[in-house]
């Protein structure tokens, strides 16, 4: 393995960047809410996805585990032979980038619709890119070290979110369960196992573990919290918001917006916007990391501290010319990005785990004739 | 290296200045270059097709020289726009302001009689999508005038109207339960639910003699909302239908558990044409759907608690059970008097489920509600309603019996 | 003039000085950097070296029978306590000239006497360097040459005038100990030696600064310290290669991790106590001569926001003080920036009376928010500094014109509005919580750039200016140990003593970076309990039986 990058992270730290990873979509636009047609059902098909997204999490991690100090990138060279290997790894750093891509341009909309209409959504952009590359230069222990700390504050003020609004809460908004048969359920299922694929950058972080015997029981819980956290916005969102929730373009924004305490405490959700900004950073710092590692280690590169900044100018670049609007979007990531982001999951998967097996029986035989 | 990393980072603080001169015209708006917008109403235009918005604006210096009592100004300003779609009303508005209006702080979004019995449909949209506007506003509809008139109104003890309006409104639901107070939140959710009409907040004016100006400057007209007279307005689907009366707003806001406080008044038992007034602590109030044959019926069940407040003849509690206990069932009589008024207008004058009855039987039968959906119109006057009032009386102030006088009719 | 012929003269020597450093002061072997036998030849070379500056006292005695052995007692007034060099060298040496007024001694035998029986001194030892001998005496020893000899002994008696141990005056506690440390390099270690009366308490001296010969000492608790760390110091200050050092804050520069950075990473202090405390955590203390300020490394961030107090106080109050402290570092960073923003950004997140308040007070005020902050930002910096320098009977004077008479009547005359005046005090009150210094003033230089990005972007532009300040933060590292230990990295077991303080039964681990050696600082279990009112002796039982 080449040296690229020094650090060592920790178990937390590991286990909380991934449930940022998997909440920030969460706080910017909350497509699992905005696919169904019929609200009630929403928190039902998080548990689902939920209980999906741990196999495949314990997949990514046991397969990354079985290659100590190597990263996805790396051991797919190695299992499926350098053209097959490379051609793959270019496949996932393309889901990096896309990931890289989708997020900021939901955070710069974010801003742009909700709290500053008038600032080009440029600058909201760039300067959330300038930050993260700064970031990812640090190194990846800057990152998970901020990502452990970002991971309470988004916790706390989720929780905020979703317990302050009390007043407005009618719980009977919930009823009736189930009343749409399956076909209500599959649209949000599916957009959710859309983002638990991003846990394909596992791959990229167990390398670095500093106990990666951990790694597999830390992935799970990430799964359960972000699943418990998810399932808390659905009930939050649809006990205040009823049948309306699915209509609102930032849900838990404007959930943020019905919070009021006593004429006092109120009209704190730029704030709240804030904490969401952060998170959006830290996976945004996480991404563009793991994309310009991908990068170094494909080309076989001795740094990827240099290649950061490049990579973020194209990130911006593309999050502006990619999509023509909002609406194209949401539509994208509820949808084709969802979709694209499981095949390209499963894909790697399966031809790694394909290729694993192959060898595996090859070498018995091989043990077994010698 | 370290001069190249001490250029760099030089470079990144050159930055910030070079971001602060392109900044100049974005979403910078210093706060006294605001308009803040307190109420807004959505009338029709004098033109057909037209409408009309009114903006209620604050005007902060004049607030601070009221402070020192050194100008006596009016600290609001009222000013109308007109557009084809609201939003352009709302954009209009600007070629009268020289401060740039805002929503944010706005309280109440108030419609006008004539626009809301027209259905409020379209105008309803610019109130969701404009991130200024919060869900947090109550709707009010203006029984008899245009929301432009509703709007010019004052409040002795508040200097802004839109926080006597308010204020008001708040007392007079938590302290008599005979007005809703109808969030923009609440009014979107029941204008898209199935088998829920929507209910606003009802507000109209209040004229009150002319009466001296104290200072002996100017003599003015004191128009004021009145609280009592505060009840609902109901709608069905966008169109406003009618007006609760008091006694049917609170029937309405039993049904709907949302009932806080209030003043039951019964006639006192073992007494003529004397009567007593009970306090209410807690009530609430679960409404269960069943459905047998295909017809659909609904069971409400309320429950209050109270206080004797106050009687007008003697009364010893102590001294007969009875009465006690016969007081709880007058009171239970009354909640159920109100609840059957509310119910009547809304079935048969209104012809609109504006207690969500419907919703009730969706979350309940979903299959059954597609059935009976369409024919819910024909369905919800002919549905068979049961009450079930239970009542009690905890406490009786701090005296346990009541005053008593020593009385020489007889001479 | 002798200045300057003196300056000559030790550049000429420090030039040789220099390779004598890198060969950590073993003598060099040629015969130009040797002593010369002849007295004469000494004394020249003496002389010429200072200048012949008139604080160079030079006196010869004669030993012996006469003519007898001339010897040279060489010293820098002002510097050396004469009373010692008269009763210790002269003294003896007189006396023993009389005694030995017949014998005619061999130089080796005179040089021996000298060594073991005349000189009076607790520290006398032989040299035969020039260089090494020069310095010796520029640094307050006193030298004795024997004629004949290539040999010359050196004695301390320095004793100047030092100030002594005072109340510290930048950091102050209410509860604790007064003493604060001087500019004398052994007073310093003095003290620690009297806090810590342990012979694994180790001092290290260096000498840094070609010209200048500052007396660096670093003190560790040897068993506690991490000898790679210790190392790590004694490597970095070997290499400072400068002629002068005359504060610790310009060796803290040379020795620091990260220097491009407004934060420092190495924590400065005036208090044994605060030093002491570092020590027991497996921290290195850097003395500097000439200073009263103590380095303490690695540092931690945590460590600045804390004062010694912290630790003598009751554990509620001192965690509560913590918080306390904890806020106004934020206050002093982000009020006014916080201010701008939602003024002129986020209108909708005041409520609508305060809103509505600070519009009415901008009335008319000319100046956009974030210049009326920058505006009142620098000149309450300039105040500060005004306040700072000037003579302390003009404190008053300023404190009267500054906050009364400019405040109240940049209000009246509509220039500021009186918001922006209760924010920038408050954020200047703020500021004066945080207990170092080199913290605070940090903080100042930062919250200009944050109030800017506030002006430009609201509060998109305050959470940028801080997440840049949190990545720099936690991607610093002192001495090895990351700075923002343990908030990131979340270290669990050293959240003990970080936001809150608990109480020190509970407090018995050191911090895992730093004491990693000997990580046990206490026993358990010794958290107080009610003693058993049935066993006999013990105070509750007395409380009980004591009538009787």
């Amino acid at each position: 393995m080449t040296v690229l990058e020094g650090g060592k992270i920790s178990g937390r730290q590991f286990m909380s960047v991934l449930v940022v990873l998997r909440i920030v979509p969460l706080t910017l636009v909350f497509s699992l809410i905005n696919s169904i047609a019929h609200v009630q059902d929403t928190w039902i098909t998080v548990i689902i996805g939920t209980v999906i997204a741990i196999p495949i999490a314990v997949l990514i991690t046991k397969l990354s585990l079985r290659f100590p100090g190597k990263t996805i990138i790396e051991y797919s060279q190695s299992l499926l032979g350098p053209v097959m290997g490379k051609l793959l790894g270019l496949l996932i750093l393309w889901c990096f980038l896309c990931t890289s891509i989708d997020i900021t341009r939901g955070l710069g909309e974010a801003y742009v619709i909700a709290i500053m209409p008038e600032t080009p959504i440029l600058v909201f952009m760039s300067m959330l890119i300038f930050i993260s590359c700064y970031a990812a230069r640090s190194g990846l222990e800057v990152i998970c070290r901020l990502g452990e700390d970002v991971f309470y504050i988004v916790v706390f003020v989720l929780l905020l979110t979703y317990v302050l609004p009390y007043t407005a809460m009618r719980f009977e908004n919930l009823r009736p369960i189930l009343a749409w048969g399956a076909s209500n359920l599959v649209p949000p299922v599916i957009a959710n196992l859309g983002y638990y694929s991003q846990f394909l950058i596992i791959g990229m972080l167990v390398p670095y573990l500093n106990k990666p015997e951990d790694a597999t029981r830390y992935a799970v819980y990430a799964v359960l919290i972000s699943g418990a956290l998810m399932v808390l916005a659905a009930v939050a969102l649809v006990a205040v918001f009823g049948t309306t929730a699915s209509s609102w373009t930032l849900p838990l924004f404007s959930l943020a917006r019905m919070i009021s305490l006593g004429d006092f405490f109120e009209r704190i959700e730029a704030g709240v916007m804030a904490a969401w900004t952060v998170s959006t950073g830290i996976k945004l710092a996480l991404f563009l990391w793991a994309a310009s590692v991908a990068v170094a280690q494909l080309f076989n590169l001795k740094a990827f501290r240099h290649l950061l900044y490049p990579l973020g100018t194209i990130t911006v670049a593309a999050s502006l010319f990619f999509f023509e609007s909002m609406v194209e979007l949401e539509d994208y990531l509820a949808k084709a990005g969802a979709m694209v982001s499981i095949l390209v999951a499963g894909v790697t998967l399966l031809l790694l785990y394909a290729a694993l097996g192959i060898r595996m029986a090859i070498h018995r035989r091989k043990g077994g004739a010698g | 290296m370290r001069v190249r990393r001490c250029v760099r980072i030089t470079a990144l603080l050159a930055i910030i200045p070079v971001v602060l001169s392109m900044a100049g015209c974005w979403s910078r708006k210093e706060i006294e270059d605001i308009g803040f917008v307190l109420s807004i109403g959505v009338d029709h235009g004098a033109k057909e097709d037209e409408i009309m918005i009114t903006a209620h604006i604050a005007k902060p210096f004049a607030i601070s020289a009221g402070l020192s009592g050194a100008v006596d100004e009016k600290p609001f300003w009222q000013v109308s726009s007109t557009g084809r779609t609201v939003f352009e009303a709302w954009r209009n508005l600007r070629q009268q302001s020289p401060r740039r209006p805002l929503l944010h702080h706005s309280r109440f979004i108030v419609f006008g009689e004539e626009f809301a019995r027209d259905g409020i449909h379209e105008a309803m949209d610019f109130f969701f999508k404009e991130s200024e506007v919060r869900e947090t506003n109550v709707v009010v509809v203006a029984k008899g005038v245009k929301a432009s008139e509703i709007l010019w109104n004052e409040f002795e003890l508040e200097r802004m109207p839109a926080e006597g309006a308010l204020g008001i409104m708040k007392v007079a639901a938590q302290e008599l339960s005979t007005t809703v107070m109808i969030t923009l939140n609440e009014f979107l959710q029941m204008l898209e639910a199935e088998g829920h009409e929507a209910v606003a907040s009802r507000a109209e004016l209040v004229r009150r003699p002319p009466s001296e100006d104290p200072r002996g400057q100017l003599k003015r007209e004191t128009i004021s909302i009145s609280g009592r007279e505060t009840g609902a307005a109901a709608f069905k689907g966008d169109k406003l239908v009618g007006w609760l009366d008091k006694t049917q707003t609170r029937g309405l806001q039993w049904v709907k558990g949302k009932v806080r406080s209030g003043i039951i008044v019964i006639e006192q038992p073992e007494e003529e044409n004397k009567l007593a007034s009970i306090e209410l602590v807690r009530a609430d109030s679960t409404v269960t759907p069943g459905i047998s044959d295909g017809r659909p019926s609904v069971l409400i069940k309320v429950r209050a608690i109270g206080n004797l407040g106050e009687v007008q003849e003697d009364f010893d509690p102590m001294k007969s059970q009875e009465a006690w206990l016969s007081m709880e069932r007058r009171m239970a009589e009354v909640i159920r008097h109100e609840i059957e008024a509310a119910l009547n207008i809304a079935k048969y004058e209104f012809n609109s489920d504006i207690f969500g009855f419907g919703a009730e039987i969706q979350r309940k039968y979903p299959k059954e509600w597609t059935k009976l959906k369409d024919k819910w119109d024909e369905e919800f006057p002919k549905l068979d309603v049961e009450i079930e009032v239970e009542t009690s009386l905890r406490r009786s102030g701090l005296t346990r019996r009541s005053v008593q006088t020593v009385r020489k009719e007889e001479g | 003039m002798a200045l300057g012929m003196l300056s000559k003269a030790l550049r000429r020597l420090l030039s040789r000085q220099r390779t004598d450093v890198a060969g950590k002061g073993q003598c060099a072997s040629s015969p130009d950097a040797v002593l010369s036998k002849r007295l004469r030849e000494n004394e020249a070379l003496i002389r010429d070296a200072f200048g012949n500056s008139p604080d160079l006292i030079v006196r010869e005695i004669r030993f012996g029978v006469s003519p007898g052995i001339a010897v040279l007692v060489v010293h820098i007034d002002g510097l050396v306590n004469t009373a010692l060099v008269s009763e210790g060298i002269i003294k003896p040496i007189g006396i023993i000239s009389e005694i030995l007024e017949s014998e005619r001694l061999p130089l080796a035998q005179v040089q021996d006497m000298l060594k073991n029986r005349l000189i009076l001194l607790s520290d006398a030892k032989q040299v035969s360097d020039k260089a090494g001998f020069l310095n010796d005496i520029a640094a307050g020893k006193c030298g004795i040459i024997v004629d004949g000899s290539s040999e010359a002994f050196v004695c301390d008696v320095r004793g100047f005038e030092k100030r002594g141990v005072e109340e510290p005056q930048s950091e102050v506690v209410i509860r604790g100990s007064r003493e604060g440390f001087s500019e004398t390099l052994r007073v310093n270690t003095s003290l620690l030696r009297r806090r810590i009366r342990d012979p694994r308490l180790w001092i290290e001296e260096f000498t840094v600064g070609r010209v200048s010969h500052t007396q660096v000492a670093i003190t560790y608790i040897k068993g506690i310290a991490d000898d790679k760390v210790v190392q790590e110091v004694r490597d970095r200050i070997t290499r400072i290669d400068v002629d002068s050092i005359q504060e610790s804050g310009e060796l803290e520069e040379y020795i620091e991790d990260e220097p491009l950075s407004p934060f420092p990473t190495i924590l400065r202090t005036e208090r044994p106590d605060r030093v002491a405390g570092a020590l027991f955590e497996g921290r290195i203390a850097i003395l500097t001569d000439g200073t009263p300020f103590v380095l303490i490394a690695p540092a931690t961030f945590l460590m600045f926001l804390t004062s010694p107090e912290d630790y003598y106080e009751r554990f509620f109050i001192a965690s509560a003080v913590r918080l306390l402290r904890f806020v106004s570092f934020f206050i002093a960073l982000l009020l006014p920036a916080l201010y701008v923003a939602v003024t002129t950004f986020h209108q909708e997140m005041l409520p609508t009376s305060l809103v509505l308040a600070i519009a009415a007070q901008r009335e008319g005020v000319p100046f956009p928010a974030v210049f009326e902050a920058l505006l009142m930002e620098v000149a309450f910096e300039i105040l500060r500094e005004a306040a700072v320098r000037l003579p302390k009977i003009y404190g008053p004077a300023i404190s009267i014109v500054g906050v009364l008479i400019l405040g109240e009547a940049a209000v009246r005359a509509g220039l500021v509005s009186s918001a922006m005046i209760i924010v920038v005090a408050l954020t200047a009150i703020a500021s004066f919580v945080t207990p170092i210094f080199s913290l605070s003033i940090a903080v100042r230089l930062l919250r200009f750039p944050i109030i800017l990005l506030a002006g430009t972007l609201g509060l998109f532009g305050v959470v940028f200016g801080m997440s840049g300040a949190a990545i720099h933060l936690s991607s610093l590292r002192s001495f090895g140990v990351p700075f923002l230990e343990p908030i990131a990295p979340v270290v669990l077991s050293d959240l003990k003593d970080a936001l809150i303080r608990l109480p020190w039964w509970a407090m018995d681990t050191r911090p895992k970076f730093t004491g990693e050696n000997d990580p046990r600082r206490e026993s358990r279990g010794l958290m107080p309990a009610v003693p058993n009112p049935q066993a006999d002796g013990t105070l509750g039982a007395k409380g009980k039986k004591g009538p009787r």
